[in-house]
């Protein structure tokens, strides 16, 4: 075990990782890990990105993650299910990446495909549109917790058109992993 | 009318809505776990005020960061405030940004492209 986290902890440092987590992300752990990011720089547009993206994969995760852990709620008890799910923020000499992965259900996986393939084609006044187009679809305010809308801000705030992959396991689940890169220079 | 009054929390704005003097204030980071639970009381509040009295409303969004479900309900609240407005309130808004932050600016453009009221961007 030693010996394997010594590994962890070189290979870590090589890909430079500005944090990994695995486990329930509970809205206090994305909160907590989010101002790591934060504290990274006093102002930094693109290192705001980097937050803004964090949080938007790490609120997916919370709420939609098909892997739940129960978690105590506040002081009174009663049980509070929370999404699980990995997550990956890291640099590269000219880019900073973040990563999320999490279990899907088979029409989550369904509808992600769907939703990652379409914002795939788009291009950066196309997803503004989109973007427009889904915040207003006003029913949904009272529904859906907004994402979607949170996958398509993400595609909007990386420099790059976003990596995904579903892979299938077991029970008609699939593994969903989104990958966010922004530049740390170009302008956009 | 009671004045609405939340302190700023790590994840949610402060909200300093003034009933006398009709000045409504929203400043801070947004990304609560459940943006409705938060922002209903804010609708609230609104919609009573917009009923119940006269006076002209300054709005001032000093945002320094939000979630897109949090965008949701901003774009909730200026909608209020553009329905309010066509029917005859003065409605005078602020939309406050970082210098260093167009990002900030930018998402009250694209707002603003969509509604018939004024923004006035301030810059600090």
């Amino acid at each position: 075990m030693a010996e394997d986290l010594f590994r962890l902890y070189q290979d870590m440092s090589q890909r430079k990782i500005w944090l990994a987590f695995k486990g329930a992300i509970s809205q206090d752990v994305l909160v907590e890990l989010g101002t790591l990011l934060k504290n990274k720089s006093v102002f930094d547009r693109k290192v705001k990105r980097v937050f803004a993206v964090f949080i938007e994969m790490t609120q997916n995760i919370l709420h939609y993650s098909a892997e739940t852990e129960a978690i105590p709620f506040g002081g009174n008890g009663a049980a509070h299910p929370v999404g699980v799910g990995v997550v990956v923020v890291s640099e590269s000499a000219d880019d900073y990446s973040v990563s999320a992965g999490n279990v899907v259900t088979a029409d989550q996986m369904v509808y992600l495909r769907e939703q990652c393939e379409r914002i795939h084609g788009l291009d950066a006044d196309q997803l503004k549109q989109y973007y427009d187009e889904r915040l207003k679809a006003g029913q949904s305010l009272a529904g859906s917790k907004g994402a979607g809308l949170g996958l398509i801000d993400i595609a909007r705030k990386a420099d790059f058109p976003l990596d995904y992959e579903i892979r299938p396991i077991v029970d008609g689940r699939a593994f969903f992993v989104l990958t966010a890169r922004i530049a740390k220079t170009l302008p956009s | 009318m009671n004045n609405l009054v939340f302190e700023a929390t790590k994840v949610t704005p402060a909200v300093h809505f003034d009933a006398a003097n009709g000045v409504l204030e929203i400043a801070g980071d947004s990304y609560p776990e459940h943006s409705l639970q938060f922002y209903q009381p804010v609708f609230k509040w609104l919609d009573d005020f917009i009923q119940r009295t006269t006076q002209p409303i300054t709005f001032h969004f000093k945002l320094s960061y939000f979630n897109t479900s949090s965008s949701k309900c901003i774009l909730n609240i200026l909608e209020k405030l553009e329905e309010a407005n066509r029917n005859g309130r003065q409605v005078s808004l602020h939309w406050h940004y970082r210098e260093d932050d167009e990002d900030i600016r930018e998402s009250g453009e694209e707002f603003a492209e969509d509604l018939s009221l004024t923004f006035q961007f301030v810059k600090h």
